[in-house]
């Protein structure tokens, strides 16, 4: 399994099964750090060749839902290691 | 017949056969069809590029820069989760929203480029709903090519014809053809909405989450966005004076799409011009040069003449007899080179017996956009949506499609049928 670790003071971060995918709920706290990072990573998803790999969606007062196709878990993970919005992530045994 | 006419028969018939086998792209075939007819010396080059429809060009090619500019906003995306909040996520209803939103965009925009903005925002609100993409991917295939039928820009037959024949303009279009395309839409949505209501089911749980979304968000460039609403209102405003003010259609396209250019900047020059369809562009120039040689040894005249012997020149039976042939033909292969071989047939006909010549163009209009919903290979629109749709994990095979596009297709020409004999024959 794969573990991640952020700065819970920039945001909070749920993760939970959703159907046969994952689902991700971001609760930006600090906008400005955050979401200029959260944008650029759903930019790449959103122009790259497949449609239905990670799917943002934008709730009111900064919450964003994102699901996430298993196949493209670690994609994800690593897409938001890239742009720090976590800032470890691990497999562990 | 002249040894020329044959030669020219012979290299359009196997250009045609290789277009329809699909075994190398339909571009390149065209493209060496028409060189061969000046290589073999059935029209020169300088009559080979009189043959080639600028006008048909310029507005593909000026369209398609406006839509990829605009695409870049997010406006599609707002317009399909406004629409699912506003239809309180209830998924069959939703179903209707984006097959309206995909036939409005279809008629002022081209099919593809339209379904290439609705089907990833399908995804996305079919995902949220966790209910099957399928219903509403067929339904938004067979509503672009129904919304592309209403107006002069909304598919390549269309363009073709109004470029073709000048007394044709963008308001005759909407004059004739877009009431009859409104009746077949909602006669379509209505039996799909029917038909696919039970499979598209979903929890209250979900359509909350559906309702909670903030579509502002998905705006991601305000200005730009305006810029875009601008010109494009401008361009379309420019379509319905177009006649009157004595400028084609291609300059007001291409007139909309450089002065956007030059309120957004270099950056979007560099990104649009990449996305013109250049293969379509050069599909229609080696099938404008290619046609060129049927016409210039005198085979379409030929085939002209035995048209109106078939149907001993009576209005009403030429009239339906294309549109039926131009919905069949059309549902089989490519209607793009159908309709380029039409126009001048139907033009002949004009020299050479039938005087009122309206009837015609709207029933090859009708029957080539139409015919396009009967099988998965009868439009563009209809391959990239399938395309797009597998790579997904969603089948839509040709039988599938066939099931339910054709008797739908068989239906909108029989409306069709009434239409044009009610309208124009008695």
């Amino acid at each position: 399994m794969v573990v991640y670790r952020y700065n819970t003071g920039l945001l909070h971060i749920e993760e939970k099964d959703n159907d046969q995918d994952k689902e991700f709920i971001f609760k930006v706290k600090d906008v400005d750090a955050v979401l200029p990072a959260l944008r650029k990573i759903r930019a790449f998803f959103d122009s790259d060749k497949v449609y239905t790999d990670v799917i943002f969606y934008s709730h009111p007062d900064y919450e964003y839902q994102v699901i996430v196709r298993q196949d493209h878990y670690i994609d994800f993970l690593l897409a938001l290691f890239k742009y720090k919005i976590i800032t470890y992530v691990e497999w562990k045994q | 017949m002249e040894q020329q006419a044959i030669i020219a028969i012979g290299v359009f018939l196997v250009t045609y056969a290789l277009i329809i086998s699909e075994k190398i792209h339909r571009t390149i075939v065209a493209m060496l069809g028409g060189a061969l007819m000046v290589i073999l010396g059935i029209v020169d080059q300088e009559t080979a590029i009189h043959h080639i429809d600028f006008n048909t060009l310029g507005l593909l090619t000026g369209m398609m820069i406006i839509v990829a500019i605009t695409a870049q906003t997010g406006l599609f995306k707002f317009i399909a989760i406004w629409s699912a909040k506003k239809v309180n996520g209830e998924p069959v209803k939703i179903l209707i929203a984006l097959s309206m939103i995909t036939a409005i965009g279809s008629a002022f925009l081209d099919n593809v480029t339209t379904v290439l903005l609705m089907v990833p925002v399908t995804f996305s609100i079919t995902r949220q709903l966790r209910i099957s993409a399928l219903p509403f991917l067929i339904s938004e295939i067979l509503t672009a090519n129904i919304g592309g039928t209403a107006t002069m820009i909304g598919d390549p037959p269309n363009i073709m014809i109004g470029s073709a024949v000048k007394e044709l303009t963008f308001v005759a279009f909407i004059n004739n053809l877009t009431l009859i395309s409104i009746v077949i839409l909602i006669i379509t949505v209505a039996i799909l909405a029917l038909l696919y209501r039970k499979q598209i089911q979903t929890t209250e749980e979900l359509k909350a989450g559906l309702m909670d979304l903030n579509e502002k968000d998905e705006i991601t460039d305000t200005t730009l966005l305006k810029k875009c609403l601008i010109i494009l209102v401008l361009t379309i405003g420019g379509f319905f004076i177009h006649q009157i003010v004595h400028v084609e259609s291609a300059t007001v396209a291409l007139l909309g799409a450089f002065v956007l250019l030059l309120l957004t900047g270099e950056h979007y020059l560099e990104d649009a011009l990449p996305k013109v369809e250049w293969t379509t562009i050069f599909f229609f120039v080696g099938l404008f040069i290619l046609v060129s040689g049927l016409v210039e040894t005198g085979v379409i005249a030929q085939l002209a003449t035995k048209a109106i012997e078939l149907t001993e020149g009576n209005l009403v039976a030429t009239s339906l007899l294309i549109l039926w042939m131009s919905a069949i033909a059309s549902a089989f292969v490519d209607n793009i080179p159908f309709v380029a071989t039409m126009i001048p047939m139907i033009q002949e006909m004009g020299k050479i017996g039938i005087s009122d010549l309206e009837p015609l163009w709207w029933s090859l209009a009708l029957g080539a956009c139409l015919g396009g919903n009967g099988t998965l290979i009868g439009a563009s629109a209809n391959l990239i949506v399938a395309g797009m749709a597998a790579k997904e994990g969603y089948n839509i095979s040709f039988l599938k499609f066939l099931w339910i596009g054709f008797p739908l297709m068989i239906l909108s020409i029989i409306i069709s049928t009434v239409y044009i004999y009610l309208r124009y024959l008695i």
